[in-house]
């Protein structure tokens, strides 16, 4: 079923992923002091799971409204593609993660 | 096998305004049932309560006499082309049907005068009639025992037609069939039989008289 909300999954990842980092960079060219490399990861996590994601389901739920039909007919309902969507989301970013938790560490 | 769809007691109102009053449908294998009515009668929604993606208090489906609140969360059970283009248009034509059904042949799927040319292009990049057609037929090869067609007909070319209402009638000897239409003509001619949403009822039609006195069709 998770490789039929594919192309959901990746519409919504684009989208999350773009305005997270415009977020990040944003913040940080706004900055008077400049921005670690922490403040700045931190400020992209935040973004990524919460206003980013949100959005990336708004942009769907007002663009490509018809196509939940095409997940509708394969039985998946608007709350699980939803949650399949976050979990694709946090395991893509996985590795970032791992790699700034690192970066922080050393 | 039989399969029989009942729908009874759906009213569904937006606001003040009343559209769907105690309505009570039933389908069975076999059946090619035509779904008429004015524009804004509530055939849509009507189509939309029966899958169950909207939502309305009040309503009673059952499938062979067991209920079910959300037909479309079954899958198997019923497959619905809505009124509006519903594939994902990034996608290309064959990567999509793979998506939707694996296990569709699709050798014989992709045999096919208008599909067999378009395959590798992508669903934004089709006509709105290659598009409404793939859709329609993707729709009918499912193994779901009733399909709702909201608008078949919707954007194809008269020859195109001719193909749906055969693959239609091909389908109905192992599915039950809903399907809704502005071009009447068409639809009259693939059901065998015919109902009209009028005043937020479903009446029964039996002549061509009973399409004037419902004033679907104007007297002349």
């Amino acid at each position: 079923m998770i490789k039929k909300t594919i192309p959901y999954c990746l519409l919504v990842f684009k989208i999350d992923l773009l305005v997270s980092i415009a977020a990040t960079v944003i913040t940080s060219t706004l900055s008077p002091k400049g921005i670690t490399f922490e403040s700045m990861s931190y400020i992209f996590m935040l973004s990524y799971f919460s206003g980013g994601f949100l959005l990336g389901i708004l942009f769907f739920e007002i663009a490509r409204k018809q196509e939940y039909y095409f997940y509708y007919n394969l039985g998946i309902s608007k709350l699980r593609l939803v949650l399949i969507s976050y979990l694709f989301n946090l395991v893509i970013i996985l590795p970032f993660l791992i790699i700034s938790a690192y970066a922080r560490y050393i | 096998m039989q399969d029989i769809f009942e729908a009874d007691s759906i009213r569904k109102s937006f606001g003040d305004k009343q559209v769907l009053t105690d309505i009570f449908l039933r389908c069975q294998t076999g059946d090619i049932i035509g779904l008429l009515g004015r524009n804004g009668s509530g055939k849509s929604t009507l189509l939309k309560i029966l899958f169950g993606t909207l939502y309305t208090e009040h309503k009673h489906i059952t499938i062979n006499g067991g209920l079910v609140s959300q037909p479309f969360k079954k899958t198997g059970i019923i497959s619905f082309l809505p009124q509006d283009n519903f594939l994902p248009g990034n996608l290309t034509v064959k990567k999509t049907v793979n998506l939707f059904d694996h296990q569709i042949d699709q050798d014989q799927f992709f045999d096919d005068q208008v599909l067999s040319k378009v395959t590798d292009v992508k669903i934004r990049d089709l006509s709105g009639g290659e598009s409404r057609y793939l859709e329609v037929r993707l729709i009918l090869s499912q193994k779901s025992k009733f399909i709702f067609l909201d608008e078949p007909f919707n954007g194809i070319s008269p020859i195109h037609i001719e193909l749906i209402k055969e693959m239609i009638r091909s389908h109905s000897n192992s599915k039950g069939i809903v399907l809704t239409d502005h071009d009447y003509r068409n639809v009259l001619d693939v059901a065998n039989k015919y109902m009209v949403l009028y005043d937020g009822g479903i009446k029964l039609l039996k002549s061509k008289d009973d399409f004037i006195y419902w004033g679907y069709i104007p007297d002349k």
